[in-house]
């Protein structure tokens, strides 16, 4: 089944990461199917929010820009990782070039995929661009209404 | 949920041959479909036709022992759409030894029902994806997963050089 409404949750500690996405949706066609946080609870309320509400979907995808933090997929990670009803929702970690050697911490932690933190515009349009081909386009869901 | 405890597969093996990992390992026993889905990812692919097969070749168990000749997988793609379905269950990743666990393991099918989905998912599926018959529909699912799986996704295990 594929999801009426695909849309990425992007949780972004550093403001001007948070900005600079929001400049890379419109590149990757993307308008209206991305929101940015900047921490593991505003997203962790934002999916509370939208799962009390019948004219919101649940974000398909959370994507964890993981360089700035100590934990690997930092709290929204734990957080879905408990959430049985949420099993569908797809983590992943975006995880700095210099890191990606041992990815292990980042499985653990309940990313179901790890991709290459964006660097600039450009690679965070890729980024988006590879989410939706791939998530969007191939991936068949569990219907989300029937979890609610 | 099924539990079973393994011995660490990867315990016994140098820090260098564990990391490495490149293409898909494919588990179905349909001989006509797993040609036409290799073909179609024109990706190295290793088939194996039931899961006990599949998972010593994960294990590195008996003729697999060599790593450096049968490299773990970057994802396992799991296809449903045959008969012998209990054959899978050796691979289902709830299963597989923690050092596995978390290669991606993709579930194929022509068709999925919402209770094939809520199963697949249960028993621990990262993706699951409609394999179409249509030759040209399934060269563009084939297309995407190379694409994601193969150069996007960075996967637990080090992907070897190429």
């Amino acid at each position: 089944m594929r999801l009426n409404s695909f849309f990425v949750l992007i949780v972004d500690t550093d403001p001007a990461g948070s900005a600079a996405w929001r400049a890379a949706v419109p590149l990757a066609r993307m308008d209206r199917q991305v929101y940015s946080v900047q921490t593991s609870s505003e997203a962790i309320e934002y999916v509370l929010k939208v799962r009390r509400s019948p004219s919101l979907s649940t974000p398909g995808v959370v994507m964890v820009e993981s360089n700035r933090s100590k934990d690997p997929l930092s709290a929204i990670g734990r957080w879905l990782k408990c959430q049985e009803t949420l099993a569908w929702v797809v983590p992943i970690a975006l995880v700095d070039r210099r890191a990606s050697e041992d990815l292990s911490g980042y499985y653990e932690a309940g990313a179901r995929s790890c991709l290459h933190s964006p660097e600039n515009l450009d690679e965070r349009v890729a980024v988006l661009s590879e989410v939706r081909n791939y998530w969007q386009v191939l991936n068949v869901w569990p219907n989300p209404e029937g979890h609610r | 949920m099924a539990t079973r405890v393994w011995p660490d597969p990867l315990s016994d093996v140098s820090s260098a041959s564990r990391t490495a990992a490149t293409g898909f390992l494919l588990v179905g026993n349909d001989d006509r479909r797993s040609a036409h889905l290799i073909a179609a990812l024109r990706a190295p692919c290793r088939r194996f036709k039931d899961g006990n097969q599949a998972v010593a070749y994960l294990l590195g168990r008996g003729p697999f022992a060599d790593r450096a000749r049968y490299p773990l997988p970057q994802a396992i793609l799991l296809d449903l759409d045959h008969p012998g379905i209990p054959a899978m269950e050796p691979v289902d990743r709830c299963l597989l030894p923690p050092a596995l666990r978390f290669i991606p393991l993709i579930f194929l099918k022509n068709s999925f029902s919402i209770d094939d989905l809520r199963d697949a998912y249960a028993r621990g599926a990262v993706s699951c994806v409609e394999f179409p018959r249509d030759a040209a529909a399934a060269e563009r699912v084939a297309e995407g997963l190379r694409r994601y799986w193969l150069t996007c996704n960075l996967p637990p295990l080090k992907r070897s050089a190429r």
